[in-house]
């Protein structure tokens, strides 16, 4: 016990801020900040070795430890919709919109939310109401099959 | 149109059309029972049916697809809390959709956590001198889990309530489903009952 430590540390987080609720599995995180008083007393230094030192020395100040924090997020917050089975120059609908073709849209990242998707082939389609839900991936074999109307 | 605005009034638009069509006889499901005033007929879904149909996780629930023909000229006054599930010497009412997803939701938000690196530079100065010097903190935060918004637990709302067997009058055959909290065991048959009035059914549901 010959060594007497006063520390006084404010220690300072500034809240972590997830910038990526657009994209999954990033997240930005924050800055975070060490400050503080040191001061030591006389005390003695030892060693393994069996020797060591008197220091009677009093010692005395401060410390800055700025710093930053990232994390790696498990939250995505989008859902994932993977189409199985469809033509790759199939057309793909999601709410009567165009989306594009199978081919770039084997996986869409969409917001939660529900969606009226319809993949044309032709004559043929296949039509389903989704459901997104974030973080969750939604397999569907998007085979057309169905005759489309003409309108 | 606010989006919470639009999301009501597409719910109240969806609600006249919610549940599932019934097939086009008692006979075309594995099950069916003629009660006083009306045949009862009833389908359990098996697990893989359940995920590929469901964006929501019912792994927990034996979900039942029931159909109800009211008799020529009589008007059933279908209440779901009528039906029950009798197995493992329990007896489980079927469970709303709007419980079942703030349930997940909730559930999904407690959930998952980060690994947070917290990297450092520092200086520090004193009697000593003055130096400086790097480091790496190692900490755990919390994140949410899949379907863990406000947002999804409305969309999981939204899939089950649209394909759920709806509380009302049914002068013809209506039909939808019900979902029973089971848990993660789930016996090998149960018995679907159903009393309404006169009406007093059972069905024996077995094959998952």
């Amino acid at each position: 016990m010959g060594m007497r430590r006063l520390m006084a540390v404010t220690t300072l987080a500034l809240a972590a801020v997830s910038a990526a609720e657009a994209f999954p599995r990033v997240r930005v995180g924050g800055v975070s900040g060490n400050f503080g008083y040191m001061r030591g007393g006389p005390g003695y230094w030892g060693s393994p070795y069996g020797y060591g030192f008197y220091d009677p020395f009093w010692y005395y100040g401060s410390f800055a430890h700025p710093g930053y924090f990232g994390s790696f997020a498990q939250g995505p917050g989008m859902g994932e919709v993977k189409l199985i089975g469809a033509p790759k120059d199939a057309l793909v609908y999601v709410d009567n919109a165009y989306a594009g073709e199978v081919r770039k849209l084997k996986t869409m990242w969409l917001e939660p939310g529900v969606y009226n998707l319809e993949v044309r082939d032709g004559d043929r389609k296949f039509t389903r109401r989704i459901y997104v839900l974030s973080g969750k991936t939604l397999d569907l074999k998007a085979t057309p099959t169905e005759v489309a109307s003409t309108k | 149109m606010r989006p919470a605005t639009l999301l009501l009034f597409i719910s109240f638009a969806a609600a006249a059309n919610n549940g599932l069509p019934a097939r086009p006889a008692p006979s075309d499901y594995p099950v069916q029972t003629t009660g006083t005033s009306a045949t009862v007929a009833a389908d359990w879904m098996g697990a893989d049916q359940v995920k590929g149909s469901f964006s929501t996780d019912l792994s927990d629930y034996v979900v039942v697809e029931v159909a109800l023909y009211p008799k020529d000229g009589k008007s059933v006054d279908l209440t779901t809390i009528d039906f029950a599930l009798r197995g493992d010497g329990r007896m489980i009412r079927p469970v709303d959709p709007r419980s079942i997803a703030n349930i997940h939701q909730k559930r999904a938000n407690k959930r998952g956590s980060d690994l947070v690196l917290y990297p450092t530079v520092g200086m520090s100065t004193g009697t000593w001198g003055t130096g400086g010097g790097v480091g790496v903190g190692v900490g755990q935060g919390r994140s949410r889990g899949p379907a863990s918004t406000p947002r999804d637990r409305d969309v999981m709302e939204m899939e089950l309530e649209e394909k759920a067997l709806q509380d009302g009058q049914a002068a013809k055959p209506v039909a939808g489903y019900l979902y029973f909290p089971v848990g993660k065991k789930k016996a090998a048959g149960y018995d679907l009952e159903y009393q309404n009035g006169d009406t007093d059914v059972k069905l024996r549901l077995t094959g998952n």
